[in-house]
């Protein structure tokens, strides 16, 4: 990816802006490459809305952006958004509801190239058939195809999509999300998608940047994210996880359930998720059973170590454990932050 | 860094305030609703810093006031009644002919007061219409009477009218539940629908509080004193203007305290009624409590509409008999069409920005703006009239008495009927779509012209049929503003009415109501559409 070859599609750099009393943006900042897909991930309130709608042009902030090398944010430099070549896709999908799915999607392009290019986008999302029905017609999820047909036809530089899932049932968002994925690559189309949903970025992105606060505080693939987090907030925020107080020593942190490598010394923070830690039966038990829920294809099961703290492992199905038996525990991998519990 | 069990923070996203895109309408806003605020202002001020001229005497201020009140409280309570049992009976019963009684019980609004008050003064006294039977001669009711009864017949429509919905959104499981416990039908209605009604009825009774205290039509007609018509005899009456400004500032407040207190129930009534689409069981009315029912909607249909539509035309047919001249009013039904029509246009686009900046474009000064607009609509516009009149004569003299300064009185008094039909436009689309269409490569020129307006426009076609009607009907603004020989048909009903021209009157009153029905059955086609 990041080779010097690959363009930048996005640059955003140092974007400030605050409000009355809280801050959106502070010192946001980030780069998103040619035909990649990024998540903007965080809780709600951490500004990525706002980053979505200042790059797309709907609102103003410090600080500057390019689309393709062309500056369209800086200082005396506003381009407003319909010069942007910005697709969104909003939230709430802002069809116009005075328009036929037909003439929403041409909406966006020039009247002589409108019929060609209005089928072919309306066959790419699988709607060939709906084109003349109104929007208050069309299911959720159909909506949301349209919202996308839309963004897409003026073959815009990058697509921004707010929140795309969030309106649709559980049991029609894991479809939705791979149709969105395969069409955003099979167009080769630069995405930036905004959730709060870790497992929603985790699956569809090649890169997902974690937002806290008005600013990016990690981007990476996914994989790499889930196993190396930057900090204990960003492992807390991704999956579950567990802590475990120690000292830095001679290159190692010992705990109860291992030692981990480490170059820190004094006061370190080890970082467990429940996958990484083994359970067994058998010898020089450390631990007992506090709790466990079974969910089928997996288990979580909750241990009390002797000092007291608790530690959660994920397991397969068999064999199970009872609440009070004595197990042994292992971490056969933990990440080791600086800091105190 | 924090540790241990990681709380993450669930702060909500800020309002979408600051947007870029919202700036026009803003400056559009500030544009419409701070001239219109300046009069009232300035009259205020001036009656802070030129002093009350001569002082009107205590005795006279006490009468005056109570007067008003009295009149107010009467005509509120009996509105309330006719209103509640016309709502109840239209909605929550099986009587027969329920949506004609519902559009019959609702139909009088369009008569404006004074209309009524020559309707009562044609049927009564020794050449009235009651008087064709031999023996029969009622006495014109001049005074409180008169007065209480204009107003209560002509003002129970609004009350009908604020609470239906409020009817219809009482939940019917709180009314079965009632019954399940072995409640009888009466107690059902006292205990568990009147008491949930509340909010609206208080609503209700404030809003034709707020028009009772503002009406001078009735009130100069039968010659009863309230503020209003002191206002006006101050004003015409004498050089020294002050003492009618001091009544005037007066009367403001007084109608901003109602306003600001109706407000307030609103917004609290939304906490007791949830909206429902269970259905509910109708009552069935039987035997007498049906002839009773009958009874009283019938006699309110005469009374509200077949009296005073006969008392019109037995006057226009007397006198057309007799040979009257009626004078040629086609100039005045050219004159009322043209600044109503022209005023109603200018509202719609007066109330395009105030809608979008309390709608899609929410703000900080949102909730300002909207009680900006609601505070010039709630003034009496007697009072409007006198203000616009004292700013125009220091500030702006070339445009006193001039048709233009009239009819942007009228827009700012009229203009929030046109925002809160574009607000309930607005409301039902996303307020994105501006955005989404500039992300679509479009001007905010294009936007304004394929977006905003074509889904802001039914609400703006509806809220200019309101300020039409509105200010056909206008009086009070009209008589203070108008320049020099500028007669409309609201005028010349009311001042034939005053010099006994009946025939006069009762054609110019044909004529007003005949040129309301077109905008009032797009409205009604529209209601019934919904």
């Amino acid at each position: 990816m990041n080779s010097a070859t690959d363009q930048l599609t996005i640059r955003a750099r140092s974007l400030t802006k605050s409000y009355d009393d809280a801050v959106a943006l502070d010192q946001f900042s980030l780069d998103v490459w040619e035909g990649s897909l990024l998540t903007l991930l965080g809780p709600s309130g951490c500004g990525k809305t706002t980053a979505l709608r200042v790059i797309a042009g709907f609102e103003e902030a410090a600080g500057t952006v390019d689309i393709r090398g062309r500056q369209v944010l800086g200082p005396n430099v506003f381009v407003p958004p319909e010069k942007r070549k910005v697709g969104m896709v909003f939230q709430d999908y802002a069809l116009f509801p005075h328009m036929t799915v037909k003439a929403n999607i041409a909406y966006g392009i020039n009247k002589k190239t409108t019929g060609n290019r209005v089928e072919e986008v309306l066959d790419l999302v699988g709607l060939s058939r709906l084109g003349n029905r109104m929007p208050n017609e069309l299911s959720g999820g159909q909506q949301q195809r349209v919202a996308l047909a839309r963004a897409l036809a003026p073959n815009p530089d990058v697509i921004l999509l707010d929140e795309p899932f969030s309106n649709l049932d559980a049991s029609l968002r894991d479809r939705v999300r791979r149709e969105l994925r395969t069409i955003l690559t099979e167009t080769k189309t630069t995405a930036v998608l905004v959730t709060h949903d870790q497992e929603e970025a985790l699956a569809t992105s090649d890169l997902v940047a974690v937002m806290y606060q008005g600013r990016v505080v990690q981007v990476d693939a996914p994989a790499k994210l889930y196993t190396n987090p930057a900090d204990p907030w960003i492992a807390d925020f991704l999956g579950d996880a567990d802590v475990l107080p120690s000292t830095g020593h001679r290159g190692y942190a010992e705990s109860e359930i291992g030692r981990f490598k480490t170059d820190l010394k004094g006061r370190v923070i080890i970082v467990v998720r429940p996958e990484d830690v083994q359970i067994s039966m058998g010898e020089a038990p450390n631990a007992m059973v506090a709790s466990s829920e079974f969910f089928g294809h997996d288990q979580l099961v909750t241990v009390a170590l002797a000092s007291g703290r608790r530690v959660r492992s994920r397991i397969g199905p068999r064999p199970t454990y009872e609440p009070g038996e004595h197990v042994r525990v292992r971490a056969i991998h933990a990440q080791v932050f600086p800091g105190q519990v | 860094m924090t540790a241990g069990p990681i709380t993450v923070s669930t702060a909500t996203e800020p309002p979408q305030q600051g947007r870029r895109s919202s700036r026009g309408w803003w400056t559009a806003t500030a544009i419409v609703l701070l001239p219109a605020l300046i009069p009232p202002v300035s009259l205020a001020w001036q009656v802070v810093t030129e002093g009350i001229g001569a002082p009107i005497p205590f005795g006279r201020l006490v009468e005056l006031f109570l007067g008003t009140l009295a009149l107010t409280v009467a005509v509120t309570v009996t509105a309330l009644g006719i209103g509640t049992g016309t709502a109840w009976l239209t909605n929550r019963t099986n009587l027969p002919g329920r949506k004609i009684w519902m559009l019959l019980a609702a139909l009088p609004l369009v008569i404006p007061s004074y209309m009524a008050a020559l309707t009562i003064i044609g049927a009564t006294g020794p050449s009235g219409l009651l008087s064709i039977w031999p023996g029969v001669e009622i006495p014109t009711p001049y005074g409180f009477l008169g007065a209480w009864l204009a107003l209560s017949v002509f003002l129970a429509p609004m009350a009908h009218l604020i609470i239906t919905p409020a009817l219809r959104m009482i939940d019917p499981a709180t009314e079965e539940a009632a019954t399940g416990l072995g409640a009888s039908k009466t107690r059902v209605f006292f205990t568990i629908t009147l008491l949930q009604l509340r909010p609206a009825l208080v609503s209700a009774g404030l809003m034709v509080g707020l028009y009772t205290i503002s009406d001078f039509g009735a009130v100069s007609l039968l010659r009863f004193d309230t503020f209003t018509r002191a206002i006006f005899t101050l004003y015409a009456g004498q050089i020294d203007r002050r003492p009618a400004a001091v009544l005037s500032v007066v009367l403001m407040v007084l109608a901003l305290v109602i306003l600001f207190l109706e407000r307030r129930t609103r917004s609290r009534a939304g906490y007791h009624l949830k909206s429902t689409s269970r259905r509910r069981r109708r009552i069935e009315l039987t035997g007498w409590g049906k002839a009773l029912a009958l009874g009283f909607l019938g006699s309110f249909a005469f009374v509200a509409l077949i009296v005073p539509i006969s008392v019109l035309v037995f006057w226009l047919i007397r006198g057309l008999d007799a040979g009257q001249d009626l004078g040629m009013f086609w100039d005045e039904i050219g004159r009322s069409l043209s600044v109503s029509t022209i005023a109603a246009l200018l509202a719609a686009a007066a109330a395009l920005p105030i809608a979008m900046v309390t709608t899609w474009k929410r703000g900080k000064f949102s909730n300002t703006a909207e009680t900006a607009t609601w505070a010039i609509y709630a003034l009496p516009h007697i009072t409007v009239g006198v203000a616009v009149v004292a700013f125009a004569l220091q500030w702006i003299r070339p445009l006193y008495q001039t048709l233009g300064l009239l009819i942007l009185t009228y827009v700012a008094m009229f203009m929030a009927q046109s925002v809160s039909t574009t607000q309930d436009s607005l409301r039902r689309a996303s307020s994105d779509l501006e955005d989404a269409s500039r992300g679509l490569g479009r001007g905010p020129l294009a936007t304004l012209r394929r977006v905003t307006v074509p889904l802001a426009g039914p609400g703006l076609l509806a809220g200019s049929a309101l300020v039409f009607l509105s200010v056909m009907k206008e009086l009070p603004a009209t008589l203070l503003l108008r320049p020099n020989g500028f007669e409309t048909l609201a005028i010349r009903i009311w001042s034939s009415t005053g010099e006994g021209f009946y025939t006069r009157a009762s054609a110019a009153s044909l004529a007003l109501l005949a040129v309301s029905i077109v905008p009032l059955l797009a409205l009604t086609y529209r209601e019934l559409s919904d």
